[in-house]
């Protein structure tokens, strides 16, 4: 994976817990992703099976995360209008 | 005083009447002392002569004068009282009560003032330790001095227009009869000060000899300002010895217009910084602005950088998703591409590691087949 984002310095923190916890698992799921991408670069020979379970795995930390992201956006658009409005 | 032609007095009535007549006498007598005793009540018995004939005059002066008078009376010394005669009824002699009596001859005075002065010193009285601060922004003023002359006029012309309440005691301030008036003066100024009615006590005068400032170097008087409970003012003019009281005052002027200066010093400053407000608005404004632009460009900067990296992430996602799309097994596979494996399960990639009639296992997209090698090139 290319560089690396590290979205906790940038984001404003929300609550605590549930949020944090959800912001962990989005760290971790960049990370888990980019190691699926290492994988798939790394086989001479490739296991089907196991290569099947690691694109299930990737499409779905993806798409999880893809929708954290789509609410990171949507957080941001708010905080962005309501500082432009002071 | 009137009396009827032909009244007989008793001799009691007679000196009772001489003595209502002398009262409103104000002599002045010199002369020389040539007895002297002090009684245990602390009245003061004494003679004096003239120096050229034999002419004498028995004196007394009371405790609390003399006292006041913060002179030590010895026999030889030259006086100047201040006054009434007295007749003593019960042996009808004549004698001179003393209000105030000072030393005559300037040698005499300053001898006297350096005895004092040094006395003082020994105690403390003037130490610059002991000296209070005026407050900041004076309003009530006790100003004792004379209203005759230009001192006081002086004093109120150069005071400024910053709503002064001045409460002046008119006194006496000339010579060794100057006492008792300007200790009554303090005296009443004190109770102003209790009630909190003054602030600061300011005693002026203008310049003079010793003779002339004897009041100025009065023991009692001296206590008095140093024991005063506000800071007090002595703008008293002089020529070479400082006045004691100007030593023990909290501050010491030359002149009464440098004491109204003084007094007025706190609002002038105020006053001045006063002028300065509005540049310092400006630079408070100008301050603003600058802050305002720096946040302003924060903002900006942050917004872009989240922005940037919310768009960095989306790539990242977006070249995940073609990757695995890429390396999907079964994306090979429905393009037509299958996956032979040799008896260990292997993956083969070349003929080479198959001989002629080994099973050979293909996986389809659907499926798997299972062959025997006939051949292989």
């Amino acid at each position: 994976m290319q560089e690396s984002l590290n979205f906790d310095k940038t984001m404003p923190a929300k609550k605590e817990s549930k949020e944090g916890a959800e912001k962990e698992s989005f760290k971790n799921h960049l990370k888990e992703i980019a190691e699926i991408l290492e994988w798939f670069d790394s086989q001479e020979d490739l296991d089907v099976e196991l290569a099947l379970e690691k694109v299930k795995k990737a499409a779905e930390l993806i798409k999880t995360s893809k929708k954290r992201l789509g609410e990171i956006e949507n957080e941001f658009k708010e905080i962005k209008a309501e500082i432009e409005k002071d | 005083m009137l009396f009827e032609e032909d009244k007989i007095f008793t001799v009691s009535e007679f000196i009772g009447f001489l003595n209502e007549i002398f009262k409103t006498q104000d002599v002045r007598l010199s002369g020389e002392i040539c007895e002297l005793k002090r009684a245990a009540s602390g009245h003061v018995y004494f003679t004096i002569k003239d120096k050229d004939d034999n002419a004498v005059m028995d004196c007394i002066i009371w405790a609390r004068n003399y006292e006041l008078c913060g002179v030590t009376l010895e026999v030889g010394m030259e006086v100047l009282l201040a006054g009434h005669p007295n007749v003593y009824a019960p042996s009808g002699r004549l004698s001179f009560i003393a209000e105030t009596v000072e030393l005559v001859g300037e040698g005499a005075l300053k001898k006297a003032y350096d005895a004092l002065r040094k006395k003082l010193e020994a105690e403390g009285l003037f130490a610059p330790e002991r000296k209070r601060e005026l407050p900041e922004y004076v309003q009530k003023i006790g100003v004792i001095t004379s209203m005759k002359g230009a001192v006081i006029h002086d004093f109120e012309n150069n005071l400024g227009k910053f709503g002064f309440k001045v409460n002046v005691i008119d006194s006496r301030v000339e010579g060794q009869q100057a006492v008792m008036p300007i200790m009554k003066a303090i005296e009443c100024m004190r109770r102003e000060a209790e009630k909190g009615m003054i602030e600061v006590l300011v005693i002026i005068r203008g310049g003079g000899s010793l003779e002339s400032l004897q009041a100025f170097n009065n023991e009692a008087l001296v206590r008095a300002v140093s024991d005063f409970p506000v800071p007090v003012i002595a703008g008293i003019g002089h020529d070479k010895d400082v006045p004691l009281m100007a030593l023990a005052a909290d501050f010491m002027t030359s002149t009464p217009t440098a004491a109204a200066h003084l007094l007025g010093r706190s609002w002038e400053e105020a006053y001045a910084k006063l002028q300065q407000v509005p540049h310092l608005l400006n630079r408070i404004d100008q301050e603003v602005k600058r802050l305002r632009g720096d946040l302003d460009l924060a903002r900006g900067r942050m917004l872009e950088y989240i922005k940037r990296a919310i768009a960095h992430a989306k790539d990242q996602f977006d070249y995940a998703e073609r990757f695995m799309r890429i390396h999907d097994p079964r994306r090979q596979l429905a393009l037509g591409y299958s996956i032979v494996r040799g008896s260990n399960g292997k993956i083969i990639k070349s003929a080479d590691v198959v001989n002629n009639g080994d099973v050979i296992e293909t996986e389809l997209a659907k499926g798997k087949l299972w062959s025997r090698v006939n051949g292989k090139e």
